[in-house]
């Protein structure tokens, strides 16, 4: 006879979700109970795979944020450098470490073609030896996607791959942004940077369609310590969401 | 190599060797530079006209003249040469004589191949076999085996016998300038041994130094050394196979079984790689190369192997390898170290990490972040290679955009005055209603650079909330209209 307990710990490792006894660090907390508490890991958790796409790609700045910010997150979880494959040569240090990235552990890495792309975000999920990963990509393949997750749960480097393309599978989430106007505390410049956070898919978590996805209104903070998230107005609070968790 | 010029052509076309065969080159009196056997049995001589050779044998074959690829052609030779002895180069030596040659110095390699003899014999017949008419020489000088190569019987000289053999020889054997040869054959001196019983003085003083120092070279009286292709003292590690090899399979456990030779030698010197070459020399007298580097000095010879292997998939492997070897052409100090055996070491797997995509990507696509003190948002960033340890230096506390065009693009702005932030403005097709405005910052050029005018600089958020970095070049007034650019995109 199995317990339900049992049959949930098979499950998850046929689904091939990460799993807490596997020997990977913890989930990396994003810093906001809110959010911490509707993911199944309690935050970002390692050996997986995390989609953040823009929610209007033609506006593709506030889900790089996101990214930035969520890969320094990670980066206080565990020591190593952490990694940034791009196509592109617009990114700006002084600019990510304003979003919490730690620019001196930061590793470029810039192939001169897509094809070398899918091996190089191989190579650095195979090394052990990051503490995370953020991929710049235009979509990918269900094979290729796949052979990513695999890497990440053989090495448990948490990757994040931000998205411009093709929405992905093999995901364990999906991370919808948008900036959101800010308010200043004078009433005159521009305030702290605002995003809307919409969790559109998660692993563990059955969400029926879009509408019911939880949404987050945050604000980033410079707060003594760390940079984090704070919370403004929710459209659907995350209880709503915790109650459709099913097994 | 009397004849590469023309076996050269020879060998694709697969052309009836008795033929005659002539390269031209390219002047306004286009001179024959190099013949085959056949077109100098007819009469043909190098520096003839082509007119004067085309009147002697109409159906003479002329092709031009491609010193580039001889040059490449001879190179490659060389190159397989280190088959037979690491110290090969090619001859540079082309004033007098045509027909290119190389250099192999044998000096301790011979016994390998049955003897000094046996050696030229696999030489040449390799060589022949490859349809390259060759003739070669073996003496204790580099200069007395140039001469009797090209202008003696060629083969072995008897040590010490180079006085007596080469006494017989024209003048020109001693690799001079036509001049000078000229004008030694004017004085009746035609022959080597002419010049050895002559008071050395009025030679110099009439010839410069060069006529007694390469007849000194010839002799053996003074040292030659040759400079080879490869650095001297590079290890190197090498495999002969009885049968050619051409799986890919085979060539990786043949280089399987080399690394740890290096790897062994490099550790009782206390050196660690940081350049590794593999030579793959194909039957087709072809060298394949291949070469990793790493951006520390290593001996782990799993990693090693993985970076060759990585770079041998699709190795064209021709008819086959008939030998391989692996030197550690760069290395560098690496102290023999206690290894921990419960504790992988992470800095070294971050380094196997980084040697992994440098070599396949380049190791300039690599790049790590520090500050660079100026003020100027495109300087303000040094790009460090991907082994160095950025200094943990904040940033200046200024807001900063995450992402900065490479190039500032122009956009089309709507400001109610001249130095007010603006109010709309149309970038990349779309219009953007400012919402709000922080502004300006104003960074002056530096001025110890070139002139360049100072830009105000805005941050503005539109009515979606995405927020933008825009500069006005110049101060109000000085442009008319202002000129505006977008410079980053804030997240």
């Amino acid at each position: 006879m199995l317990t339900l307990a049992q049959l949930r710990h098979r499950i998850s490792a046929l689904e091939g979700a990460p799993d807490l006894a596997s020997g990977h660090p913890p989930a990396a907390p994003l810093g906001l109970a809110a959010i911490d508490a509707v993911l199944p890991w309690g935050g970002l958790p390692a050996g997986g795979l995390h989609e953040i796409r823009a929610n209007d790609l033609r506006r593709p700045a506030p889900a790089l944020g996101f990214a930035a910010f969520c890969l320094g997150r990670l980066a206080l979880q565990r020591p190593g450098p952490i990694v940034w494959v791009s196509l592109r040569d617009d990114l700006y240090p002084p600019g990510l470490a304003g979003l919490g990235l730690p620019t001196d552990r930061l590793l470029l890495v810039r192939p001169a073609r897509s094809s070398e792309l899918l091996w190089s975000l191989e190579e650095v999920l195979r090394s052990a030896a990051v503490a995370g990963l953020v991929g710049d990509i235009d979509g990918l393949d269900f094979t290729a996607a796949r052979r990513l997750s695999l890497a990440t749960r053989a090495s448990g480097v948490p990757a994040l791959l931000l998205n411009r393309g093709p929405a992905l599978a093999a995901l364990l989430t999906r991370w919808r942004v948008s900036a959101l106007p800010s308010e200043s505390l004078f009433g005159k410049g521009v305030g702290l940077w605002r995003w809307s956070l919409t969790l559109a898919r998660c692993r563990g978590i059955a969400l029926v369609d879009d509408d019911q996805a939880p949404v987050w209104h945050v604000e980033v903070q410079d707060a003594t310590g760390g940079f984090s998230l704070v919370a403004l107005s929710q459209h659907r609070s995350s209880e709503q969401a915790g109650q459709r968790r099913a097994g | 190599m009397p004849y590469l010029s023309t076996d050269r052509l020879n060998k694709p076309a697969n052309a009836a060797p008795d033929e005659p065969l002539a390269v031209a080159d390219s002047g306004a009196h286009r001179r024959l530079v190099a013949l085959n056997r056949a077109a100098e049995r007819v009469g043909l001589r190098p520096g003839m006209s082509v007119t004067d050779a085309l009147a002697i044998r109409p159906s003479l074959r002329l092709t031009p003249s491609q010193p580039a690829e001889e040059e490449a052609l001879l190179r490659r030779l060389a190159e397989w040469c280190v088959g037979y002895t690491p110290y090969a180069a090619p001859d540079s030596w082309r004033e007098t004589i045509n027909g290119a040659g190389l250099w192999l110095d044998i000096s301790g390699c011979a016994h390998l191949w049955g003897g000094e003899t046996a050696l030229l014999d696999d030489l040449l017949g390799r060589l022949g076999r490859l349809g390259f008419s060759a003739r070669a020489a073996v003496a204790d000088s580099a200069g007395a085996a140039w001469a009797w190569a090209r202008f003696g019987a060629g083969g072995m000289l008897q040590p010490g016998g180079q006085r007596n053999a080469l006494a017989a020889l024209p003048v020109s054997a001693l690799r001079l300038h036509p001049e000078s040869i000229a004008a030694l054959t004017r004085l009746g001196l035609r022959r080597i041994g002419d010049l050895y019983g002559v008071n050395r003085a009025p030679l110099a003083a009439r010839f410069g130094s060069a006529v007694g120092f390469r007849l000194d070279q010839a002799l053996g009286d003074i040292d030659e050394p040759l400079s080879p292709l490869r650095p001297i003292d590079a290890l190197v590690v090498q495999r002969r196979f009885v049968t050619p090899i051409g799986r890919g399979e085979d060539v990786e456990a043949a280089v399987a079984a080399l690394l740890p030779q290096v790897l062994r030698q490099l550790e009782r010197r206390q050196l660690g790689v940081r350049r590794l070459l593999l030579d793959l020399f194909r039957v087709d007298a072809a060298c394949r190369q291949i070469s990793v580097g790493t951006s520390r000095p290593s001996r782990d010879s799993k990693a090693l192997f993985r970076l060759l292997s990585l770079k041998m998939d699709g190795l064209d492997c021709g008819f086959g390898i008939e030998s391989l070897s692996l030197s550690a052409i760069e290395t560098g100090p690496l102290p023999a170290r206690q290894t921990d055996l419960t504790a992988p070491d992470s800095s070294e797997s971050v380094a196997q990490l980084i040697d992994g995509l440098g070599n396949r990507l380049g190791f300039p696509r690599l790049q790590r972040f520090a500050p660079a003190g100026s003020h100027l948002p495109e300087r303000a960033v040094r790009r460090l290679p991907p082994g160095a340890i950025p200094p943990p230096e904040p940033w200046p506390f200024l807001k900063r955009p995450p992402i900065l065009l490479s190039r500032p693009e122009a956009v089309a702005v709507t400001a109610p005055l001249p130095d007010a932030p603006p109010l709309l403005f149309r970038w990349r097709e779309t219009l953007h209603r400012v919402r709000a405005a922080e502004g300006p910052e104003r960074l002056a050029g530096e001025w110890w650079r070139e002139q360049s005018p100072a830009r105000d600089y805005y941050l503005v958020e539109d009515q979606d909330g995405d927020r933008f970095w825009l500069y006005r070049l110049g101060l109000p007034g000085e442009f008319t209209p202002a000129r505006w650019f977008m410079h980053g995109m804030f997240s």
